[in-house]
């Protein structure tokens, strides 16, 4: 299938409308058949999901026992009687063509796995007992909650929790969303925010210049991901610290290929994947997120630095500014270096004498600059070429001297915290936010700074508040 | 370490003479440079290492040219008996008596390698099987030190390998252990390490072949570059009699073995017995090397 397009810098959001190929539906058709005969042809493996034993080729019950467990699953919802009675036909009537009661099976389950139920999630309101406003159906909130908090469907337990009426109530939905916080789950949800929030997947697709650097290889741009996204779960869930400390902390998780590129010992004690907790030098030019190989070399381009993407990175995912798209068919290529233009922040003065670049690029430039000792894939360089490099700056009225200054500046600033928050409930709610949440992204922000900066808290707080289980405006009916 | 102590206390007092002539000095009007090197440099934090990213065995450029070492001290002719009347060479830039007699056979080792020996050395670098490290330990000014210690050991660990077909930098390797260690003091003028001479195994595994080159004597120069690479040369003298047991063991076949034997025999400028036959000869290998971490 096609994949999804980032609205706003957000999956979640673009994921909301989204345009299907001929040739995307036949490659997902065969997929889905290709699945289903792996999950259903070896007998080791139909023992496990299918759970009864058929009397003869055309078995309705045991047919019904199977697809009624894994409709639940796949489309996170109970089938409604009509639903499963036209599954359990098409299950028969191919048992019976081709004489195989689980080759019939197998033709249920493709066409479950083709259906928009599975494929795309529908949120279904309905009325809000006394209030005259609208909330989620219970499974359309477990389907919400299960996707924002561990990034996967429902499991039985949550589907439970709907079906008895469990998420209707203050203490019931605390309760599950307790113990989905509890869970090792929640990892994949954080996982998925944080490539989200940093636009990681972006990664896959980086390109450097190996004339001009020599060490980028294929493997690091996994590697530099796996160190974000591991920090980022050691911040917020096994240590549940302040995460605005995932800008200025000086621990990081590193390979042996990531320890090299940050000129450090790489760790003697690792995981299985080879990653290591490790502690930067006190005296490291590097320190948290904008000291990452991920980040630097995102915003960067494939033969040299780019203070300007670097700024945009900085402006866009970390404060939440608003940053207007270049004019088209305008000449973004700088100066070549010269004698008289020696450094990158030499080069770039063209920007600022240009009046069509100079408002954008005096918000993005100065700032990208003071990253300017890290190259295009986010080694430490002592120079420019020879040239010395000058990383002092200012963001909005504070001065800094070099990059950890800018990182210090950004994690006291109020606006990180209320752009980690307005990220998240982007994220949550797979929507921007609209003029009249704005008080509500507030409050969260006042709580999630109340809390010590917790992101395990802001996630709490989105997923059992009020608004989150609010669906004004939304149509439809509990199936 | 038989051979050449005599002219190694030689060396000791002409370099101090020489430290002493050049009239540097701290404020205390002691110069740290001058006099020997201590055997043991005062224990600091700093500590540097190198894995070394290539290694060439020197040749001649011109006839009677090639980097090296004046070993000996001797600047020999073909009428010194002490060199057994091997000629001595001359440096690219004109310091005469370097002692490098090994480069006369590498053209014949080329020709042996259908022109892949330096290709060959620097897969086995490349790909893990000759990984020798260099730590530069008692650290004390990266410019200028008058006393650091110089470890070489060899190291194990897959290397990740950069586009430009060196060894990356900054890449952490284990010692492997039950392996030869050298360790000599030295001092560091301007970001340029002199040590030696001092005995140095230098393992060696290129293709099928695994062996250690004992260096009598060797000397070591090592630049530290600005952008934190370094470039040397090590040279010394390796006993004629050891080279043609190693190369025993090798796959050569016994036609070849008694050429390769008068070739290596051919070549001895160093360390003469009583009836005046030179025992080793003398070779000279330069190296680069980047930044790395060891662990013991």
């Amino acid at each position: 299938m096609e994949p999804d397009v980032p609205l706003g810098g957000s999956v979640s959001v673009g994921a909301a409308s989204t345009s299907i190929s001929r040739r995307g539906v036949e490659q997902y058709e065969a997929l889905a058949y290709d699945l289903a005969e792996q999950l259903l042809r070896t007998e080791a493996r139909r023992a496990r999901a299918v759970g009864c034993t058929p009397t003869g080729t055309a078995d309705a019950t045991c047919a019904e026992t199977f697809l009624r467990a894994t409709g639940r699953r796949l489309w996170r919802r109970p089938l409604t009687d009509a639903e499963l009675n036209a599954l359990v036909t098409l299950a028969g009537n191919a048992a019976t063509t081709l004489n195989d009661f689980h080759r019939g099976l197998e033709y249920a389950l493709a066409a479950m796995l083709q259906s928009p139920h599975f494929l795309f999630r529908a949120e279904l309101a309905e009325p809000a007992s006394g209030s005259g406003t609208a909330r989620f159906s219970p499974y359309s909130l477990a389907s919400r909650l299960a996707f924002f908090l561990w990034n996967s469907p429902p499991d039985d337990a949550l589907l439970t929790a709907a079906a008895e009426g469990r998420l209707d109530s203050e203490e019931g939905l605390r309760a599950e969303v307790e113990r989905m916080l509890a869970s090792p789950k929640l990892n994949r949800g954080l996982r998925a925010f944080v490539t989200e929030w940093l636009g990681l997947q972006r990664l896959d697709a980086v390109s450097k210049d190996p004339m001009v650097f020599t060490s980028f290889s294929s493997d690091v741009p996994a590697a530099a991901r796996e160190e974000t996204l591991s920090l980022a779960e050691h911040l917020a869930i096994t240590r549940d610290a302040d995460f605005r400390d995932i800008l200025t902390t000086r621990e990081t998780f590193v390979n042996r290929r990531l320890a090299s590129i940050y000129n450090v010992r790489a760790p003697s004690q690792t995981r299985a994947d080879g990653f290591g907790l490790i502690t930067l030098p006190a005296d490291s030019p590097r320190r948290g997120l904008l000291g990452h190989v991920s980040v630097l070399a995102l915003a960067a381009h494939p033969v040299s630095t780019s203070p300007t993407l670097r700024g945009k990175f900085i402006r866009e995912s970390l404060l939440c500014n608003e940053v207007p798209m270049p004019p088209v068919n305008v000449n973004t290529a700088l100066p070549e270096p010269s004698a008289s233009l020696r450094t990158m922040r030499e080069r770039l003065i063209q920007h600022q004498v240009d009046p069509t670049c100079r408002s954008c690029h005096l918000l993005l430039d100065p700032v990208g600059l003071a990253l300017e000792h890290f190259n295009g894939i986010g080694a430490w360089r002592p120079d420019d070429r020879g040239a010395r490099i000058d990383p002092s700056g200012n963001l909005d009225g504070a001065s800094y001297r070099d990059a950890l200054g800018l990182t210090q500046t950004i994690h006291d600033s109020p606006s990180f915290p209320r752009c980690v928050t307005t990220r998240l409930y982007r994220f949550a709610y797979g929507r921007h936010e609209t003029d009249g949440e704005e008080a509500e992204v507030g409050r969260l922000t006042q709580d999630f700074a109340y809390g010590g900066y917790r992101l395990r808290r802001l996630m709490s707080s989105i997923a059992t508040s009020a608004a989150f289980r609010r669906a004004d405006g939304v149509a439809g009916r509990q199936p | 370490m038989k051979v050449l102590r005599m002219k190694t206390l030689r060396h000791g007092l002409l370099a101090a003479l020489l430290a002493a002539s050049s009239g540097c000095s701290d404020d205390s009007g002691v110069d740290p440079f001058a006099g020997p090197v201590p055997a043991q440099c005062s224990a600091t934090s700093l500590e540097q290492s190198m894995i070394l990213t290539r290694l060439v065995l020197l040749r001649q450029p011109m006839p009677g040219v090639s980097e090296g070492f004046n070993l000996d001290g001797r600047v020999s002719g073909a009428d010194d008996n002490l060199s057994c009347r091997r000629r001595d060479l001359t440096s690219p830039e004109g310091t005469p008596g370097i002692d490098n007699q090994f480069s006369l056979l590498v053209p014949a080792l080329d020709t042996a390698t259908s022109g892949a020996l330096d290709a060959a050395i620097q897969a086995a670098i490349n790909n893990g099987q000759l990984m020798v490290a260099v730590s530069i330990e008692g650290l004390d000014d990266r410019l200028d030190d008058p006393c650091v210690s110089l470890v070489f050991r060899r190291v194990q660990g897959r290397p990740f390998v950069g586009s430009d077909s060196r060894i990356d930098p900054g890449q952490t390797f284990d010692t492997l252990r039950d392996e030869p260690v050298s360790r000599v003091t030295g001092r560091m003028r301007n970001g340029v390490i002199e040590a030696g001479p001092f005995p140095l195994g230098l393992p060696i595994a290129v293709l099928d072949a695994r062996f250690v080159i004992q260096l009598q004597d060797a000397r070591v120069r090592i630049r530290w570059r600005a952008d934190g690479t370094f470039e040397g040369l090590i040279g010394g003298g390796i006993e004629a009699a050891q080279m043609i047991a190693t190369t025993q063991t090798l796959t050569i076949g016994s036609d070849l073995m008694g050429l390769v034997r008068r070739l290596i025999l051919s070549i001895t400028d160093l360390d003469p017995d009583a009836e005046g036959n030179c025992r080793s000869f003398s070779a000279a290998v330069s190296f680069e090397g980047r930044s790395a971490f060891v662990n013991p």
